[in-house]
């Protein structure tokens, strides 16, 4: 395959994978008589969120307290849903809380390290499009580099989403191995033109 | 012939594809440190590649007919 189309389809990929995982992420504990969540996720979304099993919950939202009713189908320690438009809820259960938490901080904010191979993917189309010697041969080794980080982030978001990972990671090894080979051929070219 | 970097070999020969180029505006544009682009420079007059001519360095004929042909093969590759 063309390495152009890879990285349009890369883009493309990377664009919906952004758009589907980027949106706020809750890692819950449970606690005695709640679950009790720090949020990450941009502007606007609470920061720390507590959901009671009497259905009351307690939030900071920029900054401020909110206190209210939680009104769920399903208000119960183990099984929560949110109405805060939060896209998973992982409840961790102590004592393991502390490791597990950590992983699952690590991934959520992996999430928004997908924007460096996007910002790679369109670097390199960019540069190949432009046609000189130079920009193909940048976009070949920005090429290359995507596929990098999109296997590294891939191998971030297993914990989280085992299924966006595999895709990702997936999408980064096919890169990887087409501009490595396009890579070394032109090394190759170049080993031969100055020994010649 | 030394170690070198194909980065700064592309580099040049993809300036002086462009056109003949002043060894300083070839310097300047090639964002090398002043060593390095000596070096390649060099590397690519001795491998027959670039030739200086009344004070302006061009591809000799083996030099434009193997960048052309690495640039095909990129384009062909990416396009």
């Amino acid at each position: 395959m063309r390495l152009i189309y890879l990285l349009m389809a890369g883009v493309v990929l990377l664009s919906f994978m952004l758009a589907f995982l980027s949106g706020p992420f809750a890692v819950c504990v449970s606690a005695d008589d709640a679950v009790k969540c720090d949020v990450y996720g941009g502007a606007g979304v609470p920061r720390h969120l507590e959901i009671h099993a009497n259905g009351s919950f307690y939030m900071l939202y920029d900054g401020r307290e909110v206190r209210g009713v939680f009104r769920c189908v399903n208000c119960n320690q183990s099984s929560v849903q949110v109405p805060l438009d939060v896209r998973a809820v992982v409840v961790v259960r102590p004592p393991v809380a502390a490791e597990i938490i950590r992983v699952y901080q690590l991934s959520a904010l992996a999430v928004y390290l997908l924007t460096v191979p996007l910002a790679l993917n369109v670097l390199a189309v960019v540069k190949a499009l432009q046609g000189r010697l130079y920009g193909l041969y940048k976009g070949l080794k920005y090429a290359v580099w995507s596929s990098f980080v999109a296997i590294a982030v891939a191998i971030a978001l297993w914990p989280l989403n085992p299924a966006s990972a595999l895709l990702l990671g997936a999408y980064g090894a096919v890169m990887l191995m087409s501009a490595w080979q396009v890579n070394r051929r032109l090394r190759q070219w170049v080993d031969t033109l100055l020994t010649r | 012939m030394g170690r070198y970097s194909v980065d700064a070999v592309i580099r040049l020969l993809s300036l002086l594809l462009e056109r003949p180029r002043k060894k300083t505006e070839l310097w300047r544009l090639s964002r090398l440190n002043y060593n390095s682009f000596v070096k390649h420079l060099n590397l690519l007059v001795e491998r027959g590649l670039v030739a200086e001519r009344d004070g302006y360095y061009t591809l000799t004929d083996r030099g434009l007919r193997e960048a052309k042909e690495i640039l095909e093969w990129l384009k062909r590759t990416f396009q």
